[in-house]
């Protein structure tokens, strides 16, 4: 994390309260490293003379706009870039997001919100995630390397397709997970139709991971909806 | 339309034929009473003169015969022809006259000519008296019929009769038929009207007149309803450009209050009064999110971006991100899909919106907690799918239902009538009751 403060951000809107505001809430989270910019052409120069890791750029500017700045500074830069817009409008939101940004902002918007998006694009683009291996229930381990529920001595084998639907529960855990969004992890694109199947599997992966599958305590159903992984 | 045709038809023949009989008659008597008009030539007819005159006639002792000359109207002649063939009395008599007749000038002169003058004959006791009128001022003819045709005469007339009423509605049918097209048109142009599509006739005919005032009107409509587009569109871009403007400094307000409520220097006072105006800033934030896509589906300005959607995976994804957003134990909601293979076409983020806004909906009006259930399933034709969602709570005020259709007042929020107006703009229905607890009914097409 410490490497990801350093980082050079560069904030650009015409706004100067906005600026001011961007500053102090990522000031107070650790970023020393803030520019400030209320024009186009003042950004492209601090941009060009920086190594700026991450842009945010305001939609309306004095002298142009954020997609056309966007399109200047990509000449020479691939660092992610948040569009913030005042424009709420599906139409900037998906031109923002065509053009290829990274994330997208509707003013107004909470400080915090903001800085967990730059916290959380910053470490997407420059930090590699330590792979989980896997994770630990009461009474056995789910491991990822190894594809297999550790319980004791014994060591039950998990199958391709459920490793895929334990592993897309447990990114979510303790939230629900749709049946699409299972479906479509284990099935891909064409996963239509494949509804019972995953019943199936589910039924197999708690006989593997539940003390009492019949009356399951991790692997939760939420009725005609999804699953939910309770760890 | 065929009905109308059928009317007019009828009215126009029967009518026609009715004209043509009553003409007809009126015509035949008025005939028989104004058949000759030789009585206007002088004061009396002919006939009448000739008889006041025989009247008039006088034979003295000697033989002599003399009449009144003064009632013969000027310009006209009378001679007595006694039995030898002489004129024995005269008044006015022209020179081309001749003063003796023989058997065959007699016989030819009662062929009502004499030296072309029109003549009238009364058989007197002891000759002719003869009425001359002047040359050229009267015509004779003859006509002469059989008895049989008297005897024929009632079944003639009724053929006659027929004839003509038949003719009479041919024609009127001719007639009629250019009317009922002429009047097609016209009601054509109404129809339109009504639609609202442009109307644009010919202003000629018997019509002409109503054609004109239809296009007018047409003309009117259409000017009234691009005024209206214009101002639609002012309004729903007004409403745009102010949230926009609100945005702004909003997020001033927001990101100060925000960051006032976190402040360890202030009290605890002064931060529960930062984190109040954080709070009332995001309700106007959404407020200004709600009024900018109400406005523009008011309107049907809103840009669509319509795809082929699976309703059922839609509807699975709303509910779990309300789930995953913390809902409380207290809720439960279920989802009964008997329509997977479903799509329907439309806009994925705003009916989101319509199906988040009514669950929302039953959560915040159920502080107590309630259980929702959500069902959708196709109806028998297929071309449908209707999904039903309940809960077993309090249900919502009147005026909530009643007020579903319109932007509310901001007591109760745009939620619902945010959710009617996104279902609506995808050609659906959504219906709304309490009945043990809150229930809405929605259907929409489905993409097949």
């Amino acid at each position: 994390m410490k490497e990801l403060l350093n980082k050079n951000i560069l904030l650009v809107d015409d706004e100067k309260e906005i600026l001011k505001l961007l500053e102090e809430s990522l000031f107070k989270e650790g970023f020393y490293h803030i520019f400030t910019a209320e024009n186009c052409s003042r950004a492209l120069k601090l941009a060009s003379q920086r190594n700026i890791a991450l842009f945010v750029l305001d939609v309306s500017l004095p002298d142009g706009n954020g997609f056309s700045l966007y399109e200047d500074i990509r000449e020479f830069s691939d660092a992610p870039v948040i569009f913030l817009t005042a424009r709420g409008e599906a139409e900037d939101r998906l031109r923002g997001l065509e053009l290829g940004a990274d994330d997208y902002i509707v003013k107004p918007f909470l400080t915090r919100e903001f800085v967990l998006r730059v916290k959380g694009l910053l470490k997407r683009t420059y930090q590699t995630e330590p792979v989980q291996s896997g994770f630990d229930l009461p009474d056995r381990r789910v491991s990822f390397e190894t594809a297999s529920v550790i319980c004791g001595d014994d060591e039950i084998r998990l199958t391709a397709k459920e490793l895929i639907l334990i592993k897309r529960l447990y990114e979510n855990k303790n939230k629900i997970v749709t049946n699409d969004d299972l479906c479509l992890a284990a099935w891909g694109d064409d996963y239509y139709g494949y509804a019972s199947t995953l019943m199936v599997h589910i039924r197999h992966i708690r006989e593997k991971l539940e003390l009492n599958p019949s009356k399951p305590s991790h692997i939760i159903t939420v009725k005609g909806i999804g699953y939910k992984l309770v760890i | 339309m065929k009905n109308t045709a059928f009317k007019i038809y009828a009215c126009f023949v029967l009518s026609a034929a009715a004209i043509a009989v009553i003409l007809l008659i009126i015509n035949f008597f008025a005939l028989a009473v104004v058949a000759t008009d030789t009585e206007n030539i002088y004061e009396n007819s002919p006939r009448r003169e000739l008889n006041m005159i025989s009247d008039s006639l006088t034979v003295d002792d000697s033989g002599k015969v003399s009449a009144d000359a003064s009632l013969v109207s000027p310009d006209c002649w009378c001679i007595f022809i006694d039995e030898s063939g002489e004129v024995v009395w005269s008044c006015n008599m022209p020179e081309d006259i001749p003063t003796h007749y023989t058997v065959m000038d007699i016989a030819s002169m009662t062929r009502w000519f004499l030296n072309d003058y029109p003549v009238y004959v009364n058989t007197e006791d002891h000759g002719l008296l003869v009425l001359g009128y002047p040359k050229n001022s009267v015509g004779k003819y003859s006509t002469e019929y059989s008895m049989q045709w008297f005897s024929d005469l009632p079944w003639r007339l009724l053929t006659v009769l027929l004839i003509n009423a038949a003719l009479a509605a041919i024609i009127a049918f001719i007639i009629g038929t250019g009317l009922y097209r002429q009047l097609r048109l016209m009601v054509k142009g109404i129809i339109n009207l009504k639609e609202e599509k442009p109307v644009k006739l010919k202003e000629r005919g018997i019509f002409g007149e109503i054609a004109r005032n239809l296009n007018n009107t047409s003309a009117a409509i259409e000017r009234k309803n691009n005024l209206l587009k214009k101002r639609d569109n002012a309004r729903s871009e007004w409403v745009s450009c102010i949230s926009h403007d609100i945005r702004t400094p909003l997020s001033v307000i927001l990101g100060n209050a925000e960051a006032m409520s976190e402040n360890d220097a202030l009290n605890e006072e002064e931060r529960k009064r930062a984190d109040i105006i954080k709070r009332q800033s995001i309700k106007i934030k959404k407020l200004v999110e709600d009024l900018n896509l109400m406005s523009s589906l008011e309107y049907d300005m809103q840009p669509f971006r319509k795809k082929k959607i699976r309703l059922c995976s839609l509807i699975r994804r709303t509910v779990s991100d309300i789930i995953n957003a913390g809902l409380d134990d207290k809720y439960s909601v279920e989802f009964i899909s008997e329509c997977e293979e479903a799509f329907v076409l439309g806009d994925e983020s705003l009916l989101e919106r319509a199906f988040f806004n009514i669950i929302s909906n039953s959560i915040s009006h159920n502080k107590e907690g309630c259980s929702i259930v959500i069902k959708a399933h196709t109806n028998k034709l297929g071309n449908m799918v209707e999904i039903n969602i309940w809960d077993n709570g309090s249900g919502v005020d009147q005026d909530v239902l009643e007020n579903i259709e319109k932007i509310p007042k901001t007591k109760h929020g745009l939620g619902l009538p945010m959710a009617y107006k996104i279902i609506n703009a995808h050609g659906g229905s959504l219906h709304a009751e309490n009945n043990n607890g809150f229930r809405v009914y929605i259907t929409l097409p489905s993409d097949i």
